[in-house]
């Protein structure tokens, strides 16, 4: 019993009732969408526009309704903390979907996405720390804004802030602004994308190199379709690979280069990559590695029955309860904090990121993003 | 007693020099008050955040610097004209924090720092005096004093 104990952090109940409230508004989600869906095929007109012009599927219903309610509902404040961790459900659904991929998809998109992150997001995170720096935006705010606006939002903040040595005003206004930029990408880049035909692997291509917060890039995906899904999550998982690697620059750009070290605490580089190091990709290239060994105890998605296929079964109510996080946890008085000069930064890295990551997908085409599973 | 809400930013100095002015001229007591807000501690459960225990440290030390910096700026500015004041700090959401001090300690006066602010600005902050005007007791007089 004893040994059982430390397997829970000791105030682990406070994240109980929040959690529990995400998984109902996942399930009542599921079964929104169950329903829409039925409706439609019985032609029923509203059910069809919802399911085909507004593309409505139990993302979106998640995702809006969870807006809706953090922001017209005054939840109570012990929902908080189960809502904030319901997020991170998404991460054992990404390992799961490891079982997507074969190491032909891994070296090819994964390739593809590594040389497309090298360049947009690796890209953008020294461009924007040179001309905040040219500019004379504080060390503080152009660290945060070129490894949010380059790598991952709002978890490259959390990773690069302690480095930079950013302030709390400044880090309100550089995730206030994360946040709005990526929750405006993830509600109209699917439209954009549906709008001038882009194939689902195009979109989730693009959609992994532009939209600056991870959790709105994989909803807007997974919104998509799932070819946009298995594509965006490959490409991301190339772009969190570089979370180290930028947070080590710019300890270099702005701490070593300039000699700023304190003597008495020097920092350890070998260190720091092993802590800002996403250990839960392991467990995604695990599966990948096994689902490329074919080995039929294991199965696949598509074999009814099989362990992988229970797996595949199980991700999308991980998803779920992920995006009902995401979701609730969307707080207009968050996005209301961008302001300042990390407004305009995100702005034009958003912007920017968007013109030129279309373009560039659209040159590459959806032969090179497409995930075959083996297939 | 004064109460004055501080938080470092520019606009506070001018809460506080009338707060001294106002303080030394009655004579009232006068005490600061500011409120740590962890707002940003919210956040350290992002998705793929790394480093989520460094993060929490450097948020708590980082507003705790900003609490001493204000602390000493009131301080420096209260002793250069003379006067003996308290300074409070409060954990939690300001506008609620701000209230409940009203509540405990019942000043006379409450002065408020803030900056001229367009449409948007008024929007993004929704005016925390304005705010403090119409939830806080009436007994209470308040003063804004804007940049």
């Amino acid at each position: 019993m004893q040994q059982l104990k430390h397997l829970f952090v000791p105030d682990w109940t406070r994240f109980v009732p929040g959690f529990l409230f995400c998984l109902v508004f996942a399930f009542l989600g599921m079964n929104l969408d169950h329903l829409v869906g039925q409706y439609h095929t019985v032609g029923i007109a509203w059910a069809t526009f919802l399911y085909e012009e507004a593309q409505f599927n139990y993302v979106v219903i998640l995702l809006l309704g969870g807006i809706l309610v953090r922001n017209t509902i005054p939840l109570p404040k012990t929902l908080f903390p189960g809502i904030s961790i319901a997020r991170t459900i998404i991460k054992p659904g990404i390992i799961i979907l490891g079982v997507h991929y074969v190491w032909a998809d891994v070296v090819r998109v994964g390739g593809m996405g590594l040389a497309l992150t090298a360049v947009f997001i690796f890209g953008t995170a020294i461009v924007v720390m040179w001309l905040c720096k040219k500019w004379g935006v504080s060390d503080g705010l152009g660290g945060i804004m070129g490894a949010g606006t380059g790598v991952c939002g709002v978890s490259a903040i959390i990773a690069t802030s302690p480095v930079v040595r950013s302030s709390p005003i400044e880090m309100a206004y550089a995730i206030g602004t994360i946040l709005l930029f990526g929750t405006l990408m993830l509600f109209t880049m699917p439209y954009i994308g549906t709008s001038i035909n882009l194939s689902e692997p195009e979109f989730g291509g693009w959609a992994a190199i532009a939209i600056l917060n991870t959790a709105q890039l994989v909803a807007a995906a997974e919104w998509y379709g799932t070819e946009a899904r298995d594509t965006a999550v490959l490409i991301n998982v190339a772009r969190i690979m570089f979370l180290p690697l930028v947070v080590l620059f710019s300890v270099w750009f702005y701490v070593l280069r300039t000699g700023k070290q304190d003597p008495d605490h020097k920092i350890n580089k070998w260190l720091l990559v092993k802590d800002k190091f996403p250990i839960f990709i392991l467990g995604f290239f695990l599966l990948v590695f096994l689902n490329s060994l074919n080995i039929e105890a294991f199965g696949s998605p598509r074999i009814e029955g099989s362990p992988f296929w229970a797996m595949n079964a199980s991700y999308t109510w991980l998803f779920a309860i992920g995006f009902s996080g995401i979701g609730l946890s969307i707080s207009i008085e968050d996005m209301k904090k961008a302001g300042g000069k990390a407004f305009t930064i995100g702005m034009v890295a958003a912007l920017v990121k968007m013109v030129l990551g279309l373009g560039v997908i659209l040159l590459i085409g959806a032969q090179w993003l497409r995930v075959t599973g083996g297939n | 007693m004064i109460l004055v809400c501080i938080d470092g930013e520019p606009h506070s100095k001018r809460a506080i020099q009338w707060a001294i002015r106002l303080g030394l001229s009655l004579p009232a007591e006068v005490t600061a008050l500011h409120v740590i807000d962890p707002y940003l501690k919210k956040f350290y459960n992002e998705l793929y955040s790394q480093g989520r225990k460094q993060y929490l440290e450097y948020v708590d030390e980082s507003l705790q610097g900003a609490a001493d910096q204000a602390c000493r700026e009131f301080t420096e500015m209260c002793e250069t004209q003379g006067l003996e004041a308290r300074f409070k700090i409060r954990h939690g959401e300001p506008l609620q924090e701000i209230l409940e001090e009203l509540r405990q300690t019942l000043p006379h006066m409450l002065i408020t720092g803030g900056k001229k602010l367009n449409a948007w600005g008024r929007f993004r902050s929704r005016g925390l005096p304005f705010r403090l005007q119409k939830k806080a007791d009436t007994s209470t007089s308040m003063l804004s004093v804007i940049d």
